[in-house]
């Protein structure tokens, strides 16, 4: 019988190290997932999704039983990718606009493929925005649960998400989509 | 102009937690506002499209760096019956003494064998025992040590070597300490650290990017760590341990790639 999340933490906590793997195989995929389309890299990614499941251990003592597991999992996660975000902040900006010169070159983007575009779009909304794209559409999560991860009211979630469908939409017409 | 209500009506259709009442209200409200249809139709249209990005497979390679990390590395099994149940319930059957007796020898063979290999660790002498990915670089018996720091404290004790590994310069880091310690290299601007192997030891924590490599928490460790690129002859890396309140600072040479 596999372990579920509350009790693989707590037979992490008695000093059983080997029920962490249990937390592993379980949201890796996820968890790679999400920060894969924060940051977009694969390489950046799979560093930070191992980054996420390092700090996690670390700080399993500090996780409260009464929350859902996934929830304080996916937190750390979107710290971590925002925090990764941020310091590279620069960099990204002009990248950003050199593929919005690219894009009036036309030509550019006529060839990539559809995820590549969406992809393209995701990374063009601020990081809050892109979060909540994220969790709400890669990753299913309800307003509440998305505010919970966040740690912003439902109603913030609403308005953010709001704007940011909108934005990403101006993008991807921009893209050819 | 869409009105407030009507823009967060759509958004709850999208999401699906639109009540009936809410719904008829908005079909209403979409009868007569054409910019709002239009607003709907390019959200559902951008939903779509969101649906359509497949969910991708983290690299093979991930969990298994993970749970290195972490010093993890056998699979997990749910709690079983405790020895002493075990031992009862094996005794308790006819033929039981006999398996009990196979499953006690076994279990303190296991002990020595466990005892006898944590006793005989040693440093990697022959360079032949390095395994996976690093076999890639080229023969590994023709590895050459361009440099030798020997780490000699109250607390702490072992060697770190810089190697010349067919072109590629690698550095091994081999240490036993009493206490936790701390590890760090530094490569300067013209290097650039690029992965890691952990041979034995249980250090809970190794970070490496470009600049640097830590590795936390150190009981007893080995690990070699290897530059993606940018060699430069001669220069110097530095190598810093700390162990209680004792900090270490030694250059360690490269010699000439």
């Amino acid at each position: 019988m596999e372990l579920n999340d509350h009790d693989a933490v707590k037979e992490c906590l008695r000093g059983n190290k080997q029920a962490f793997e249990v937390i592993v195989d379980r949201y890796q995929k996820p968890i790679y997932n999400l920060i894969l389309r924060m940051v977009r890299d694969p390489e950046d990614a799979a560093d930070l999704t191992q980054t996420v499941f390092v700090r996690a251990y670390e700080k399993l003592k500090t996780f409260d039983p009464r929350q859902k597991f996934f929830s304080w999992l996916y937190r750390i996660a979107i710290n971590t990718s925002l925090n990764f975000v941020n310091q590279r902040k620069h960099t990204v900006r002009m990248d950003h606009a050199a593929s919005y010169e690219d894009m009036t070159a036309h030509d550019q983007y006529e060839k990539a493929e559809r995820a590549e575009k969406l992809g393209e779009a995701l990374m063009r909304l601020r990081p809050e925005y892109r979060a909540i794209v994220i969790l709400r559409h890669f990753h299913d999560l309800s307003y509440w649960e998305i505010g919970k991860i966040l740690d912003v009211p439902e109603k913030t979630v609403k308005s953010r998400l709001f704007s940011a469908r909108q934005l990403l939409r101006t993008f991807l017409v921009r893209l050819g989509l | 102009m869409i009105e407030q209500k009507y823009a967060d009506l759509i958004q709850k259709e999208i999401d699906g937690v639109i009540t009936d009442a809410e719904g008829r209200s908005l079909k209403d409200y979409l009868a007569r506002n054409k910019e709002a249809r239009r607003l709907r139709e390019e959200l559902q249209k951008t939903v779509e499209r969101l649906k359509s990005v497949p969910q991708l497979d983290p690299p093979p390679y991930l969990k298994k760096h993970i749970l290195n990390s972490l010093g993890v590395g056998q699979p997990v099994t749910t709690p079983g019956p405790r020895l002493l149940d075990r031992l009862a319930k094996a005794f308790s059957h006819r033929l039981a003494p006999r398996y009990a007796i196979v499953f006690c020898s076994g279990f303190c063979l296991g002990i020595i064998l466990l005892f006898l290999v944590l006793q005989s660790y040693e440093p990697v002498s022959d360079m032949s025992q390095f395994t996976g990915a690093l076999m890639t670089v080229g023969d590994t018996r023709s590895w050459k040590v361009i440099d030798s720091l020997s780490i000699e404290t109250e607390d702490a004790r072992g060697v770190v070597r810089s190697l010349d590994a067919a072109g590629h310069l690698f550095v091994e880091v081999d240490l036993r300490s009493a206490g936790k310690a701390e590890v760090e290299l530094t490569g300067g601007p013209d290097y650039a650290f690029g992965s890691y192997t952990k041979l034995v030891g249980d250090a809970l924590f190794i970070e490496v990017n470009p600049a640097c490599v830590k590795i936390s928490h150190v009981d007893k460790a080995h690990y070699l760590v290897w530059f993606a690129g940018g060699l430069q002859k001669g220069r110097e890396l530095d190598f810093k341990l700390r162990v209680g309140a004792t900090t270490i600072t030694e250059p360690v040479q490269t010699g000439d790639m």
